[in-house]
């Protein structure tokens, strides 16, 4: 089995259910641009508190992988004790934002994240107060929000408001905050100039059809507990793929996932071009046209 | 021991974010108060948070907390099981008592003040505080485990009487009432007066004299370790204490006439207030008065007790009355051999 790594040999040799478990818990998959990006973060999270802190809009279509980056990065950023268990510190702090502009939803949503307890009725700033003094009290130095379109959807008015909100969170604790979200989240936040300042931009593009396409199938591969060789890298799998996931991480992955599925459960133990034609799956594209009638 | 605290399973756990380690000697009450001052919401707010399904401050949880609370503690603060399970006076009562605590019993527990219910105005007053030691706690004032317990009546540390009220409104304390119509609970030290917002830490406080504080410092280490190497459990004296006082406080016959007398031998003034009831009710300075006695008629053993027993024809029936608890040996043994009248009956109530 030399087309996987050593250390997933056992696993190959295992059970259905232990393989199809281990298929879908969702691996992380070195690549150079989401490196780069974590790479960033890292510089980011170790800048000194100064008055004005440098913030990072990461932009990318759905899908193309910004959660599963930034997990990736709260993975190496865990919570910790300080000596004597007297004191918790959360260096990193990641929250999502709610699905519409509601600035006490927000707060909400970020004291849950933290396990405090709350008042669901209490004053605005209040919650702002407590809110800041929970993030002051965990040594956080780095505030995650995902989708953050949510927050910046909505009139011009709303959007302010929130802006507000981020540059008083890192002004008043001095921490780094991370938006994530897609394009329009960066459309919003180019709309107020001050804001573009201070948050800089990283994308994560969309995949071509690339050396660097091909080494990521390359190293899909090298993960997936199949007991035979299934070189996805040959151009009519790569090919058949990457038109099938268009272009985005998420998508292939998912792909490609559930194909090593379908396989295993299919008693074969390699991905084919008849195995992808089985496997039931939408076109993202399609998959968005269909809700956007049905909504 | 401390568990090993993988980041996996502090995130688990819901850690709350702000927990700290009770301080030393703290009642359970007073760290879930400024726990709940800590996150900045108030002390209701906070423990219907962490028990949706019970009434914290309707029971007795300095006494024993239900299982179930405190395992919510041991899961979502970092304290280890056994500091916590320190902020509660049972293992110390039933050190005293000799006998378990259940939760489930309700009504008056032997050394322990009673405390009302919240809602309720509390007449007695089941906590007292020294002056002293809430101004050296500083920003963090607490109170602790032993101003629960009713003969803890001066402070070993400070050496001053304890106090029971606030000196400007004689509200007692009730550190857990703070944040009632406040808004800014979290601002409010645990040493102000819940009533009138006077500080407790800079109440007026009165020296023990050096005699007296001598037998507290032995009563405080009797209630650890036990009185000496033939009394080695602390119950096997506290039993006795406790009948000696409630022998002292009742306030007719050769009671009264005991009392008296052991006062003009200490040298002190016979102030006797009237009333009585159990000794953990009484008012701080009448616990004084009669402790005071209790631990000078011990001294000596057993020379000065019947002494002045004999001189104040004190029956022997007079002394075990109503004595609710097996009667220790080396009391017992005195009695019999001192006290017993060959009419008296009851012989075998002095066996073990
Ligand atoms: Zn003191
Ligand atoms: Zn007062």
């Amino acid at each position: 089995m030399k087309h996987l790594i050593e250390a997933l040999h056992p696993v190959a040799l295992s059970d259905t259910p232990t393989r199809i478990q281990f298929i879908q818990s969702n691996r992380w998959i070195k690549y150079p641009a989401a490196e780069r990006i974590l790479e960033r973060l890292e510089e980011l999270l170790a800048h000194p508190k100064i008055a004005r802190m440098p913030n990072l809009l990461l932009v990318g279509e759905t899908n193309n992988g910004k959660t599963l980056l930034l997990k990736k990065f709260c993975q190496l950023h865990k919570p910790y004790a300080t000596l004597g268990d007297e004191k918790l510190v959360r260096p990193v702090v990641t929250v999502e934002a709610p699905p519409k502009p509601d600035e006490k939803q927000f707060y909400r949503k970020l004291l849950d994240q933290l396990n405090a307890p709350y008042r669901q009725a209490d004053r605005l700033d209040r919650m702002e107060r407590q809110v800041f003094h929970v993030l002051q009290h965990l040594d956080t130095r780095m505030l995650i929000i995902d989708e953050i379109q949510n927050l910046l959807a909505g009139s011009s008015t709303s959007q302010r408001v929130f802006l507000n909100v981020l540059k008083g969170m890192a002004n008043e604790l001095q921490i780094v905050i991370v938006a994530a979200g897609t394009m329009e989240a960066r459309n919003a936040m180019s709309a107020d100039p001050q804001m573009a300042n201070r948050f800089v931009q990283k994308f994560l593009p969309r995949w071509h059809y690339t050396e660097e396409y091909l080494r990521l199938l390359a190293s899909f591969e090298r993960l997936l507990p199949l007991r035979e060789a299934s070189r996805l890298t040959e151009p009519a799998l790569a090919e058949r793929i990457y038109a099938m996931s268009e272009g985005t991480i998420g998508e292939i992955s998912a792909v490609i996932t559930t194909a090593a599925v379908t396989a295993i459960r299919a008693g074969k133990e390699r991905i084919d071009l008849k195995l992808l034609d089985q496997i039931d799956y939408v076109l993202p594209s399609e998959r968005r046209r269909f809700q956007g009638v049905s909504a | 021991m401390t568990p090993i605290l993988s980041p996996d399973a502090l995130l688990e756990r819901r850690i709350l974010p702000c927990t700290f380690h009770p301080s030393e000697d703290e009642l359970l009450s007073s760290w879930l108060v400024r726990l709940a001052q800590a996150h900045r919401v108030k002390v209701q707010l906070f423990s219907h948070y962490l028990w949706p399904q019970i009434v914290v401050w309707k029971r007795d949880i300095d006494k024993l907390a239900p299982p179930h609370m405190l395992n919510t503690l041991v899961v979502r603060t970092l304290t280890d099981p056994h500091r916590i399970a320190q902020t509660m006076l049972a293992p110390a009562v039933e050190r005293l008592t000799g006998t378990q605590l259940l939760h489930v019993k309700r009504g008056p527990t032997s050394w322990l003040m009673p405390v009302g219910i919240v809602h309720r105005t509390r007449q007695g007053n089941g906590l007292v505080y020294c002056p002293g030691c809430l101004q050296r706690d500083g920003a963090n004032p607490y109170y602790r485990t032993s101003w629960r317990l009713a003969f803890y009546v001066v402070c070993p540390t400070c050496g001053v009487y304890l106090r029971e009220e606030c000196p400007a409104c004689g509200a007692p304390v009730n550190f857990f009432r703070l944040d009632m119509g406040h808004q800014n609970a979290a601002e409010q030290l645990l040493s102000t007066c819940y009533k009138c917002a006077f500080d407790l830490s800079q109440a007026p406080m009165q020296p023990v004299p050096a005699q007296e504080l001598s037998r507290y410092y032995t009563l405080y280490r009797v209630s650890r370790e036990g009185w000496k190497e033939a009394v080695p459990y602390p119950h096997q004296y506290f039993r006795v204490l406790r009948q000696i006082v409630r022998v002292l406080s009742c306030p007719f016959g050769e009671a009264l006439r005991l009392q008296v007398d052991v006062r003009l031998r200490m040298g002190q003034p016979v102030t006797w207030p009237s009333g009585g009831g159990a000794f953990e009710q009484l008012p701080i300075a009448r616990r004084i008065y009669l402790l005071e006695q209790a631990m000078w008629l011990l001294e000596d053993w057993p020379a000065r007790f019947i002494r002045v027993m004999h001189d104040n024809q004190i029956k022997s029936y007079t002394i075990r009355r109503d004595m609710a608890e097996e009667m220790p040996f080396w009391f017992s043994s005195v009695l019999v051999e001192h006290f017993f009248s060959a009419r008296n009956r009851s012989w075998s109530q002095f066996e073990h």
